[in-house]
């Protein structure tokens, strides 16, 4: 137990001296860019996790007495047409969008890295296989493909995360598979087959570290992009169903309102560009530092 | 040497007032370049002074980090991202960083050239190599006038002679530095060439603008020794020819006695000691020169520790009094951690030492009171100012090596071993049977006994690393077989694990064969961990190793990039030998790293082949190295064996040319004095 403590203890302190000595975080905290990026996914990340403790209002009661109100010191950011309170509607979305964006992008990234993994590290026919599998997925136009998934299996979030999830996966497959491929004829992967290390810890130990780099900043930018998808899907009513308070059912919403109450589209509107912006910036500055070019450079003592 | 002034060619310019000091083709004066790094600035360059006059050779050599390359660099203004704090950089009197954009441009073209590292990188992939060198004639000859179109083959009309002439001319200059049959190869794309090629073709980019002065960046040491005796034999001709003033960075003092007149030492930043080559390699008089020579393993006997000098190059962040060489000096006295060294002029060249480690607090010529890097155990000082030829002699009764008995069994032997590679398969190829073959390895039979060391040589591509790939597995013989204690082993995932086990490898490259996301202990606990030892065991072995190879404590949580090249080969050291093999393949274990580290890791090898009893095979193209370390050396050439013996009998008496021309090619000391 003891020595268990002791061994998490010293990879922690290893983290902490890497990260606090490290010039990849300098250097990415040298762009004011890449901060603001970090700064939005950091405050709506923290809005989605302690919206509902802070939020005033509950997001789904009506109270149509208050409907169509404008910004107020009581509704901050104005009352819907049902005369639900914005702000707590935002906050709960935030949880909504950023809890689905989370759950489609690590379901892309598990399979596609998963797969490019094994097509990768195995060659072969397994990769020609799994390549072509690729090939027709990426074929296919998107959020189209998304659309005619979310509308074969009917009109609930669910299946809206399972369209964009299904139809996401190959860029990463398509990335890892690259990245083993170089990866895999470097001396340390030889000397790993050379001391009978089984395929699979080589696989998972000494190839995947090291093609997380690329693959996290991808991430990153597909959040954005799973988050306007969702929206997308949501405001043509394939996705959530009213009185859910998601971002693009909200803008939905507040279209037939535009003349009269302005804020009702362009509050959910705002989040939805702040947060994918955000997500676009952390993932330019990630790929900055991260890019291996790069990482050769500020490793490289001269 | 020519006395005649350089003319200057260009117009009045706002800093060409060239002054009295014109005799000098280039004179550095205390220079001195920052690096901003995050934990501050780092002076690279510390206030270097020295001069090239028209016609000569110098040459800079010091340990990589001490600031060679980036005082080249700075001479033409090419030190970005550092920055010239201070000092000044004249060439032919034009004080390079006051020019404008513009002289400096046209210095870089007319005046200086620079011929760079490495080849790999230098050329430019997406053009053949032809236009690369009619550029570098056009940029000489018009310097506005560059077009695509040219480039492409396809000149307008009007300006077709002349692309045809700069053709003519790239011609020419590829055959004067050496590349065969240049009409058919100038239209060649340098993925085309091979690497000693590459070079030469560099250097004709270097020589088209029919330079002053050529500076040239570790032009060698990517390249195997053969084509490195060619190509200095090359430089040397040409600069006597175009009587040319050459700046050769090198971190080898072989090459330095090959082709220089006259010798800048660096260290961290700083000129050491300067002097004609042949005083300089004979009698140096700054205890660094003394060591960089010492750890030479030419001069020690076979088999024996070889000086060396410890620590590192330190980081020259902020102000530190004192000499920067100090902390690893044998002859460093308390005043030497303060102030900064006096600079002693002296008829041939400068010292920059205090005065009583130069020349000796006692008043006897021939013996300093030195004692180098002979700290802990025995040291093969007296050996050092024998001859190699005597020390090889002595040698033998020195280190009795486990010889082997002829009638026990080897641990490896290679019988008819062939390996073939198939090139440019194409199915309509392999139809019609023309398919190409590479034959890397071609029907090698020889035997690895136990507890020896047998060196393989031979230039690049002759087939020693696909050889080792054979003998450790990771590539399986196209025929023959390849035995590990009479039994026939194949390929690595076929051998049972106690096979396995029993080779342990080291790479040429430490930085790509350490996973560079896993620190360092888990790197050595890794074939631990797949023979299925528990954590404690493990834990403990990993402290044994590490011990074992050098390495504190304090490394076991380091990364990879945090390390140095020696400190991660000998993590490369400890992974190789952690489940005690019996055979260690080294493929060019020391060639990647500096001449005070390689000594060091060579003595490590030594060291743990006589604790262990290992039997190494080893891979080197530096013939030092395999004179020093192996008993028996077998030479390949195009994947055959064409010599093979005991090592002092084939290295003095080659039977083989092939073996005659790899032994000629190493530059030796010895030759300057001739």
């Amino acid at each position: 137990m003891s020595v268990a403590l002791e061994s998490i203890a010293s990879a922690v302190g290893r983290r902490y001296r890497a990260l606090r000595t490290s010039r990849t975080l300098a250097t990415f905290c040298a762009n004011p860019l890449n901060v603001a990026g970090l700064s939005i996914v950091t405050a709506i990340t923290i809005a989605a996790v302690i919206g509902p403790l802070v939020a005033p209002y509950d997001p789904t009661t009506q109270d149509l007495a208050n409907r169509l109100q404008g910004p107020s010191l009581a509704h901050p950011f104005g009352t819907d047409q049902l005369g639900r309170d914005l702000l707590s509607r935002l906050l709960y979305g935030a949880r909504l969008s950023l809890g689905i964006a989370v759950a489609v992008t690590t379901i892309r990234l598990v399979l596609g890295t998963t797969i490019g993994l094994l097509a990768g590290y195995t060659g072969g026919w397994v990769d020609e296989a799994l390549m072509r599998l690729v090939d027709i997925q990426l074929a296919f136009p998107g959020l189209v493909l998304a659309l005619v998934i979310a509308g074969i299996l009917g009109p609930s979030l669910r299946n809206v995360m399972l369209a964009l999830a299904v139809v996401g996966w190959a860029s990463y497959a398509r990335l890892v598979r690259g990245t083993v491929l170089a990866t895999k004829e470097r001396d340390f992967v030889r000397a790993a087959r050379l001391m009978n290390v089984s395929r699979f810890r080589i696989a998972t130990r000494h190839l995947l570290p090291n093609v997380a780099g690329p693959v996290v900043v991808l991430a990153t930018l597909n959040m954005g992009t799973v988050i306007l998808g969702t929206a997308g899907l949501s405001f043509i009513g394939l996705g959530a169903q009213p009185p859910t308070p998601e971002w693009g059912t909200m803008l939905a919403d507040g279209r037939h309102h535009l003349r009269t109450a302005w804020w009702i589209a362009n509050v959910p509107g705002v989040a939805i560009m702040c947060t994918v912006l955000g997500f676009t910036l952390l993932g330019d500055g990630l790929r900055d530092v991260l890019d291996p070019n790069h990482e050769t450079t500020l490793e490289k003592r001269t | 040497m020519t006395t005649t002034p350089p003319t200057l060619e260009y117009g009045p310019d706002d800093a060409a007032t060239p002054d009295d000091e014109s005799t000098d083709l280039l004179a550095v004066e205390n220079l001195q370049v920052q690096f901003g790094t995050y934990d501050g600035p780092v002076r690279a360059v510390d206030g270097v002074s020295f001069s090239v006059e028209p016609g000569e050779t110098v040459g800079i050599v010091g340990e990589s980090g001490c600031g060679k390359s980036v005082t080249a660099r700075s001479i033409v203004g090419l030190q970005e991202p550092g920055e010239v704090v201070g000092g000044t950089v004249h060439i032919d009197g034009v004080n390079v960083h006051e020019a404008s954009d513009r002289t400096r441009r046209r210095l870089r073209g007319d005046t200086v050239s620079m011929v760079f590292q490495d080849p790999d990188q230098t050329l430019n992939p997406a053009f053949d190599v032809g236009e690369q060198i009619a550029e570098s004639l056009k940029v000489h000859d018009q310097p506005e006038r560059q077009r695509l179109l040219d480039y492409l083959h396809a000149p307008l009309f009007a300006s077709r002679s002349d692309w045809r002439d700069h053709r003519k001319r790239a011609v020419e200059l590829m055959a004067q530095v050496g590349i065969d049959d240049p009409a058919d190869r100038v239209d060649d794309y340098p993925h085309e060439f091979s690497g000693g090629m590459r070079q030469r073709a560099g250097l004709a980019i270097a020589l088209a603008s029919d330079p002053d002065l050529l500076i040239a960046d570790e032009p060698t040491t990517a390249l195997d020794t053969t084509t490195q005796a060619q190509l200095l034999d090359r430089f040397r001709r040409l600069t006597d020819e175009r009587n040319m003033a050459t700046l050769l960075i090198t971190h080898d003092l072989g090459v330095v006695a090959d082709i220089c007149d006259r010798v800048v030492v660096l260290y961290a930043g700083q000129v050491m000691e300067t002097g004609p080559t042949d005083r300089v390699l004979a009698e140096p008089h700054h205890p660094y020169t003394r060591a960089l020579l010492e750890c030479r393993t030419s001069r020690a006997a076979r088999k024996q520790r070889v000086p060396t000098i410890e620590g590192a190059v330190p980081d020259r962040l902020g102000e530190q009094p004192g000499c920067p060489f100090a902390p690893r000096c044998p002859a460093a006295v308390d005043t030497c951690q303060e102030g900064k060294p006096p600079t002693f002029e002296r008829d041939d060249g400068t010292v920059r030492c205090r005065e009583g480690v130069v020349f000796g607090e006692s008043d006897d010529d021939g013996g300093p009171v030195l004692e180098y890097g002979c700290g802990e155990t025995q040291c093969a000082r007296e050996d050092s100012s024998t001859t190699s030829d005597t020390a090889t002699a002595t040698a033998r009764s020195a280190s009795p090596p486990p010889r082997p008995d002829d009638d026990t069994d080897p641990l490896v032997s290679l019988e008819g071993v062939s390996k073939r590679y198939q090139q440019a398969g194409g199915l309509l190829r392999r139809l019609l049977g023309t398919d190409r073959c590479l034959q890397a390895v071609d029907d090698v039979t020889l035997e690895i006994a136990a507890g020896e060391t047998l060196g393989l040589v031979g230039e690049s591509g002759s087939g020693k690393s696909t050889l080792a790939d054979l003998v450790t597995g990771l590539e399986t013989p196209t025929s023959g077989a390849v035995r590990f204690d009479g039994d026939p082993v194949g390929a690595a995932g076929t051998r049972t694990a106690a096979t396995l086990h029993d080779v342990g490898v080291v790479f040429q490259n430490p930085r790509s064969s350490l996973n560079p996301r896993l620190p360092v202990a888990q790197v050595i606990a890794e074939p631990l961990y797949a023979d299925g030892w528990e954590d404690q065991r493990r834990r403990d072995r990993v402290g044994e190793l590490l011990e074992s190879v050098g390495l504190s404590e304090r490394h076991t949580e380091r990364y990879p990039h945090e390390l140095s090249g020696g400190q991660l080969q000998r993590v490369a050291i400890a992974r190789a030998i952690a489940l005690e093999p019996r055979l260690v393949v080294l493929d060019e274990p020391v060639s990647a790293l500096d001449v005070s580290v390689q000594a060091r890791v060579l003595n490590l090898l030594l060291e743990l082949q006589r604790e262990l009893e290992l039997t190494y095979l080893l891979i080197s193209h530096d013939l030092d190295v395999v004179e020093h370390v192996s008993d028996r050396v077998v030479v390949l050439s195009n994947g055959e064996v064409v010599e093979a013996g005991q090592t002092e009998r084939v290295l003095a008496e080659p039977s083989h040319p092939e073996t005659a021309a790899l032994v000629e090619a190493v530059p030796r000391l010895e030759h300057s004095s001739q």
